[in-house]
């Protein structure tokens, strides 16, 4: 983000682009790939493509959160996707089985609202907890490893306990619930449930911005930058980072929640390290270091395995790669690319990619969140 | 009931060698270069594969140590090729560069051998029985050769990290390698070498594993996870701790075995739980390597 | 001594590191006020010292006061909080930012700090002021845009110095602020060092003798570990057993 953007400039443009995001799935009238089918009128393309992209950006920035403006690598986000999506599918079916010899039991309800503070509450719970654990023991990637190894509990316990999570297979017919003011079926439309996600994504996204431009947000810079001296200038670092680590989990379990109601399913792939590492994903080939990388990153990663994965089976490794190139080449992503386009024009960009000496030294100084002076 | 009790104890020893390899290789390359491999689990499961192909060929023996040197030559070879490019960043982006070679090593896997597990041809007579002492029946392979083998690979690495001069770089570059350098150690190569070593480490863990465990595309993901547990508590960098950690990981999940199957995995995850709590350095940890 | 003479008092400091002893057995009084200078040959331990005053790292035993509070077992962001400021020997700035985010940041922790959570962006008026007018006290107002890593070595650590006075502090702990500059530089450093001391105390470990000669009140000499001498500048260079440490003398 450049200094004195108008923060509603900038939703402005990520309401824009959720609205022309369908317009661009495959089959849409922009489809970026000329080839497709039927364009005129107004035609959106595969929308679930599209729901989700959205729901996996949110997660992505809520990844990002702690990543890209804290510093601090969790391999084990999708841990929190899981709670919050396995947490709605319980709230919305209802349970009955038995802890140990205590009978937990619930008849199940359809209200959206509560199924999302049921969500919330679970997750934040749970980031509270192990990060009162890991936060004052751990940093760098000694941290990340840790995290990947709570992350597999959550795991583990939805793979196992069976008669709660339903295993290996999970939850199927979960039914979507009814919106307030609302025709009672509205939401078994997959536009409709491309509208309802966007709308959340957006208002998600306008709170990330809100924490990110605060003083809060700039000392979570500050302690990406130098963790050692903000500790020497007074800040209590490590309360810091259980807080940016609580808020970043809030965000998947957002996802998760609109998730479980899209596919109307789930299972323990969502807890999985493959979906924490997508998100770790996109969130570099976007651009880690920007405001909407995230979201860029999870389009360009559901984009290329949609393609690729029509033509080969092993499409993962054609991800792997292209990700392992950016790691090397381009590690602030795409976002990045585009930053340095239009600082430093084409010639010092591609020097930048190409060059270790050149990626590393910048004029600028990093843009931290506009604040407008005399306020 | 004894019976069994001992029995998932020498099944988590058995299990607890192959831990121990692994992450001793994991620690090696972290003590000396603070990077992480997120590929070691994937070396781990080539080890496995390499030894199931040339098994037929040449033999039982060579298959176990040509596949170990393989992975060893694999993991020098990564170093010098990608790992090198990341050297002056975080060692969170050697981290997710080796995460994407994961993916690729899986899937390549996939492409060699299949989605589904490969059997590993019959071991050689007198590895396959047992032997019965009292009322004990010990597998020869898994109790014996496994450990035997295990237990001297690792008085041969003990030995070259403590009783020679390349042990001793290694040693002092796991403080202060800048230092090591200026006094006319290759550092890059010696980043080559221990890499190497640490990838031999793991792919002979897998190439062991091979007769006795099954043979899938997943045990990349699997170990990886385990080996970073097995490391968290025992204590980064640690070659005593890898063997504490790899031993008392492998033999409590063994006999969760018994008392509450569904919790093997989580048995793991608790001890480092606990460990975390009251020791975070790990049980043989430096302080403040990672603080 | 009052505690509300001393600075610090320490009582029997030490830290040991593998069995080596860098800090051996120290009990002194620095008394507020002025520049305090500690010097002493490569190895006397001054650095060790400042760490264990600054919050690096607990002593390995003994006991530490400031200002009457026993901080001993205060973590860092505890000790600024109470006044303790701390400048580094290897810069240790936020590079990635700009000049201005650095101090603001300062000036932040001091007025904002203690809320860690994120609250509207509003108020910032406030540490804007501050934020100027340290800009201009170590006279990089001119570069406030620039990316602090892109500035010289001596802006640098005028930088530093900066990123100090964010809270204000009552005691400022300098880490050799004057290392790496050039004869321009370090007469400018000076007179800043000078400037702030003022109604301040300030505690000094310098390499620059010539410099530690002329601004200090007193002068600590450590070596190995321990107290060698304390005085003001004419008794320390007149002291046998200071010119035996440094093999050579002083004059």
């Amino acid at each position: 983000m450049t200094p004195g953007t108008r923060p509603w400039v900038a939703l402005l443009g990520v309401g824009a682009a959720f609205v022309v995001l369908p317009l661009v799935m495959p089959g849409g009238t922009l489809d970026l790939y000329p080839f497709a089918g039927a364009r005129f009128p107004v035609h959106a393309g595969f929308i679930d493509l599209a729901t989700t992209i959205l729901i996996f950006a949110l997660f992505a920035l809520g990844f990002n959160l702690l990543f890209g403006h804290t510093g601090e690598l969790s391999f084990g986000h999708a841990m929190f996707f899981a709670l919050g999506a396995y947490s709605t599918a319980l709230y919305t079916r209802g349970f009955d089985v038995y802890a140990g010899p205590v009978h937990l039991v619930f008849a199940g309800a359809s209200n959206a609202a509560a199924a999302l503070a049921v969500s919330l509450a679970v997750v934040a719970l749970w980031a509270f907890f192990i990060a009162r654990l890991i936060v004052p023991r751990s940093s760098g990637i000694y941290y990340s490893m840790i995290t990947l190894a709570f992350a597999q509990v959550i795991y583990s316990i939805t793979f196992h306990w069976g008669d709660l999570t339903g295993g290996e297979d999970g939850i199927q017919g979960i039914d979507r619930p009814r919106l307030p003011g609302l025709p009672p079926n509205w939401l078994q439309d997959a536009t409709h449930v491309y509208i309802f996600t966007a709308v959340v994504v957006f208002v998600a996204v306008a709170v990330l911005f809100w924490i990110l431009n605060s003083k809060f947000g700039s000392v979570l810079h500050a302690i990406r930058e130098n963790k050692h001296r903000a500790r020497f200038l007074g800040y209590d670092v490590d309360k810091y980072r259980v807080n940016a680590f609580v808020l970043s989990a809030l965000f998947p379990g957002v996802a998760g929640w609109l998730w479980t109601y899209f596919q109307q399913s789930i299972n323990p792939d969502a807890g999985s390290i493959d979906y924490s590492g997508r998100v770790v994903m996109m969130s570099l080939l976007g651009g880690i270091g920007s405001f909407t990388g995230p979201m860029i990153g999870a389009f360009v990663y559901w984009d290329l395995q949609n393609r690729v994965s029509g033509l080969t089976k092993y499409w993962p490794a054609a991800i792997g790669v292209v990700f392992a190139l950016f790691v090397i080449a381009a590690p602030s992503g795409i976002a990045g690319i585009f930053a340095d386009l239009r600082r430093y024009g084409v010639a010092t960009a591609l020097r930048r990619i190409f060059s270790r000496e050149a990626r590393y030294h910048s004029d600028v100084a990093e843009e931290l969140p506009a604040h407008r002076i005399g306020d | 009931m004894l019976h069994q009790v001992a029995d998932q104890i020498f099944n988590g020893i058995t299990l607890g060698m192959l831990y121990i390899l692994v992450a001793l290789g994991l620690n090696i390359i972290l003590g000396l270069m603070g990077v992480i491999n997120f590929s070691h689990g994937a070396f781990f499961m080539l080890g496995a594969y390499v030894a199931y192909s040339l098994a037929p060929h040449v033999g039982f023996f060579p298959s176990i140590l040509l596949a170990a040197v393989a992975i060893g030559v694999l993991g020098m070879l990564f170093e010098v090729l990608l790992v090198r490019r990341l050297y002056g960043r975080l060692p969170e982006y050697t981290l997710l560069l080796t995460y994407g070679t994961a993916l690729v090593f899986e899937q390549v896997v996939r492409a060699i051998w299949g989605d589904d597990a490969v059997r590993y041809p019959d071991l050689p007579g007198w590895l396959a029985g047992s032997i019965s002492v009292g009322a004990f029946a010990f597998p020869v392979y898994k109790d014996v050769f496994l450990v035997g083998m295990t237990i001297a690979i690792l008085a041969i690495v003990w030995t070259i990290i403590n009783k020679t001069n390349i042990g001793m770089i290694i040693r002092a570059g796991t403080r202060d390698a800048e230092m090591v350098e200026i006094l006319g150690v290759n550092m890059p190569r010696m980043f080559t070498l221990v890499f190497g070593l640490g990838s031999f480490l793991a792919g002979l863990a897998g190439a062991l594993a091979a007769p006795v465990y099954a043979i899938i595309p997943s045990l990349a993901s699997q170990w990886v996870v385990l080996t970073f547990v097995v490391v968290i508590v025992g204590g980064i960098g640690s070659f005593w701790g890898a063997v504490a950690g790899g031993l008392i990981i492998g033999i409590l999940s063994s006999l969760m075995e018994l008392v509450y199957p569904p919790g093997v995995e989580l048995t793991g995850f608790l001890i480092m739980g606990v460990i975390l709590l009251l020791r975070p350095r790990g049980l043989f940890g430096v302080e403040g390597l990672f603080e | 001594m009052e505690p509300a003479e001393y600075a610090f008092r320490t009582e029997h400091l030490s830290r040991t590191f593998s069995g080596f002893k860098a800090v051996n057995d120290v009990s002194l009084e620095i008394p507020r006020g002025g520049v305090r200078a500690i010097i002493g040959p490569n190895g006397a331990g001054k650095t060790t010292f400042f760490n264990l005053l600054s919050g690096h790292f607990p002593p390995s035993s003994g006991t530490i006061w400031f200002a009457g509070h026993d901080i001993t077992s205060l973590p860092p962001y505890r000790r600024a909080r109470l006044g303790i400021g701390r400048s580094f020997q290897i810069t240790n700035i936020f590079g990635k930012l700009s000049v201005h985010e650095n101090v603001r940041l300062a000036v932040q922790a001091a007025l904002d700090g203690r809320a860690s959570f994120f609250f509207p962006n509003r108020k910032m008026g406030h540490l804007e002021s501050r934020t100027a007018e340290i800009l201009g006290d170590i006279g990089l107002s001119t570069v406030a845009a620039a990316r602090a890593e892109n500035l010289s070595h001596g802006d640098q650590r005028r930088l530093e110095i900066g990123l100090v006075l964010g809270r204000d502090p009552e005691v400022l702990l300098l880490d050799e602020p004057l290392a790496g500059m050039s004869p321009a530089e370090t007469e400018a450093t000076v007179e800043l060092i000078e400037r702030i001391a003022r109604g301040r105390t300030i505690l000094l470990v310098e390499h620059d003798i010539d410099v530690v000669m002329a601004i200090s009140t007193t002068i600590t000499v450590l070596q190995l570990g321990q107290v060698l001498a304390i005085g003001t500048p004419q008794e320390i260079r007149a002291n046998e057993a200071v010119q035996r440490a440094y093999l050579g003398g002083l004059a």
